[in-house]
């Protein structure tokens, strides 16, 4: 045997085993130390020495010599070396003793693969190996590759006293390479906050820490990612006097939860505590009216199985007595304070009484609203603001013809009979019709009823027809105008040059005038046209304060009158016009309803829904600005629906175009739409190029029109 | 009180105002200053030296210069304090006399 591998405890005895085994002397053996056991390296698999004998014999001493000849030429220049990248003794002597006995080699190499322990232990020689033991980094190049080490949170390197700052660090063997592991510490944190209704303070704790590392020892590997023991201990330095003194400071005084502070302070997780709790005010109640009376129309018409609807049954007007109560009014509930963690008062929300606009017809009593005449109620309101009159109702036995003359009336107004050509008829309030309209004009400001057909008319409910809604669109820029007067002749008065001196003399008048002479130049027509309209529709208008707004107008603007004129003058009449504007705004448009049997040649335009019962409406202008239903057919002209429309047949054979159109959001349902029909919804339009039954058009999402 | 002195070469005339022109100046403009200045082409009037004006004095004002403008004179307001302009501005004055007639 000219070659053995043998293994044991220490070097010297697995030499020993060796030579045995080889039945040689020490000194006849070339002796190789493939693994120390000393340095930890035998940790993988057995934990023994290698060693390689290799038996001297004077032939191969011979070859020997020429080897190690060879092998110092290759040592003297070891970058160019050309059998390894490694140049330690280690891997060196392993070829020299490889090269030396070729074909023990082979009888070696089996030997060696036949355990685990070796292969790992030949890997770790080519590739190199790194560990860790007592907390120092220790390495072993390979034969062909440098070990690496990967680094954690906690443990630093360095390098020959330089710190390394890679996470991946390749490890070389002329480097000197030292680890420290680091403890870390963190103080607590908190933080106390009150919520911005200023109901609950909240402390925030993070309680701190100390972390103490200690480096664990690993076993070698050519690549090595560092670990490190944690010892996390909670170091909570947040006290109850440090809380105390950041809530007195932020005048926290009551109200604290003593039990959640103490919670706080002894939890070892970040959290939130409310450590203080203040009440929320209970709000009032906004003064109320509470109706006594039915003042809605009664819808009778109900929708059937199939979208039909009885048309018998119509509508059906309230109607109050003399001294009846119309409603009770109930004056504001004040709330109850509450207090904030500050201890502060928090007022509830200040509560508002209604503000009663008392028309035609009815007195208030008390806290009571009584009828005064007999009438239907009507009642308008926007936010606190109420208004209540008693519409009164005139009925008209009969046509209105040439013998009867045109009807106009503030109040209800109901006709038995016919309308006849060229008549006219206007009512403030409602309008019922018995019979039918022909070539008439027709207007109410609520809804119009007509049991028989409309042919050649004009028929609009809504408020267009009040006098009060052009009245407010005027009010509005006349008020507008005089607050900005108001607002240059305060500047004027602040400005270092002007001289008040003539005012008293004079008054506004000579600055007004010079200022409508330019800078309000539309103010005199607009303000000649409200005085006009107010003139014209004198009857018309049940409150006083439009007639007393016109002459005020008058009297500054439109005449040269001498007296003397104060601000507050200007204040007190654009204070007139805000209000009157805002309460002819109050109008709900969607009571004026127009409902009939049959349309012809005739323009209809309803501020609300729009009903059309009988077989056809033909060759018409209609809009709606609630919900269209057309039961029989529509051929030919225009309908519009703000809310949608229902028709039940739609386009004509002959192709006269029949236009529908509907706001984008709204919906087309037709039950049989003929080829021809022009729909439009929104800004988008389609000609039906084929005859559909059971129609449903409308937007999809894509903006598209999608027929259904 | 408003004094006021003119100044004349051949057809042209520049009348310097001194004083506040209010509404105590209604006579001396109206009766006065309207017949003297009938007999000139060109009027400059020099607002230096005027330092407050009330709303009676500036409808005076205007009513002077337009009735001048319309007989075919030439009328220019010269060199209005920044104060008073501001006054002016603020009604406007400068738009309803055409902005030409104002001189620095």
């Amino acid at each position: 045997m000219q070659s053995v591998v043998a293994k044991g405890k220490s070097i010297q005895e697995a030499v020993q085993i060796g030579i045995d085994l080889m039945e040689v002397t020490k000194k006849e053996v070339n002796i190789e130390i493939l693994q120390a056991p000393s340095k930890g390296f035998m940790k993988i698999g057995s934990k023994e020495a290698i060693v390689r004998l290799t038996k001297l014999e004077t032939a191969v001493t011979a070859e020997k010599a020429t080897q190690v000849q060879q092998d110092q030429v290759q040592m003297i220049p070891p970058e160019k070396e050309l059998h390894t990248a490694s140049d330690d003794w280690f891997s060196k002597a392993e070829s020299f003793v490889e090269e030396l006995d070729i074909d023990k080699i082979e009888i070696q190499q089996p030997e060696m693969k036949k355990t685990p322990d070796h292969s790992s232990e030949e890997l770790l020689l080519k590739n190199g190996s790194v560990w860790v033991k007592d907390g120092k980094l220790m390495m072993q190049p390979g034969t062909e590759k440098l070990p690496v080490v990967s680094m954690t949170k906690g443990i630093r390197l360095f390098r020959n006293h330089e710190l390394v700052e890679e996470p991946v660090i390749i490890l070389s063997p002329k480097d000197d390479y030292r680890l420290e592991a680091f403890d870390e510490e963190k103080e607590t944190e908190w933080s106390l906050e009150v919520t911005q209704d200023k109901l609950k303070a909240f402390l925030h704790v993070n309680p701190g820490y100390t972390i103490k590392r200690t480096i664990d020892d690993l076993e070698p590997l050519p690549q090595l990612t560092l670990t490190c023991t944690e010892e996390k201990t909670i170091k909570q330095t947040l006290t109850e006097p440090m809380i105390k003194e950041a809530m007195q400071e932020r005048s926290i005084l009551q109200n604290i939860d003593r039990i959640e502070l103490l919670r706080a302070l002894r939890n070892e997780e970040p959290s939130d505590y409310t450590i203080a709790r203040g009440v929320a005010p209970v709000e009032g109640k906004d003064g109320w009216l509470e109706l006594k009376v039915d003042t809605d129309v009664k819808e009778g018409l109900k929708e059937g199985e199939h979208g039909k609807v009885n048309f018998r049954e119509t509508k059906v007007f309230p109607m109050i007595d003399t001294g009846e109560i119309i409603a009770l009014v109930h004056p504001p509930e004040e709330g109850s304070a509450g207090y904030s963690v500050y201890s502060e008062s928090l007022p509830p929300k200040p509560v508002f009484p209604i503000v009663l606009r008392l028309g035609k017809g009815v007195k208030l009593i008390g806290d009571h609203v009584v009828a005064k005449e007999f009438g239907r109620p009507h009642i308008e309101s926007k936010g606190q603001l109420i208004k209540i009159s008693i519409m009164p109702k005139l009925l008209h036995n009969g046509d209105v013809n040439l013998s009867s003359g045109n009807i106009s009336f503030l109040g209800d107004i109901e006709i038995t009979g016919e309308i006849d050509t060229g008549m006219k008829v206007e009512a403030q309030g409602n309008l019922v019709i018995g019979k039918n309209i022909q070539g008439s004009v027709c207007t109410a400001t609520g809804s119009i009823t007509v049991t028989g057909n409309i042919t050649a008319s004009d028929v609009s409910a809504g408020k267009n027809n009040m006098i009060t809604s052009k009245l407010a669109m005027l009010t509005g820029a006349l008020k507008q105008d005089i607050d900005r007067i108001i607002a240059v002749i305060i500047q004027l008065i602040n400005s270092p040059s002007f001289k008040t001196t003539d005012f008293p003399k004079g008054g506004l008048q000579p600055l007004v005038r010079i200022l409508l002479e330019k800078k309000f130049n539309d103010f005199i027509p607009r303000a000649k046209l409200y005085v006009q309209l107010v003139r014209e529709g004198r009857a018309k208008l049940d409150d006083e304060r439009w007639k007393e707004t016109a002459e005020q107008i008058s009297n500054l603007f439109l005449t040269l009158s001498t007296k003397a004129v104060s601000i507050e003058v200007f204040t007190h009449l654009s204070h007139h016009l805000g209000a009157l504007h805002e309460e002819s705004e109050m109008f709900d448009e969607s009571r004026s309803t127009i409902e009939c049997t049959n349309v012809l040649n005739s323009r209809i335009h309803a501020g609300g829904d729009l009903y059309i019962s009988g077989q056809s409406c033909i060759h018409s202008r209609i809009h709606s600005g609630g919900f269209m239903t057309i039961n029989g057919s529509l051929r030919g002209g225009e309908a519009y629906a703000e809310k949608g429309m229902y028709i039940g047949e739609t386009g004509a054979e002959s192709g006269t175009p029949t236009n529908l159109a509907v706001p984008s959001g709204a919906v087309i349902k037709i039950a049989n739409a003929l080829e021809g029909t022009i729909l439009r919804i929104g800004n988008r339009k389609i000609v039906l190029t084929q005859d559909y039954s059971g129609l449903k058009a409308r937007l999809n999402a894509k903006g598209m029109i999608e027929l259904r | 009180m408003l004094h006021y002195t003119i100044d004349q070469t051949g057809p042209s005339a520049t009348v310097y105002f001194d004083g506040d022109l209010d509404i105590d100046t209604t006579e001396l403009i109206e009766i006065e200053l309207t017949d003297l200045l009938q007999k000139f082409d060109r009027i400059a009037i020099e607002f230096q030296d005027v330092r407050f004006v009330d709303s009676s004095g500036m409808g005076l004002l205007l009513t002077l210069v337009q009735s001048l403008k319309a007989e075919g004179k030439g009328v220019y307001i010269k060199r209005v304090r920044e104060d008073v302009m501001e006054v002016f501005e603020l009604l406007q004055i400068p738009e309803i006399l055409g902005r030409n007639t104002f001189i620095r």
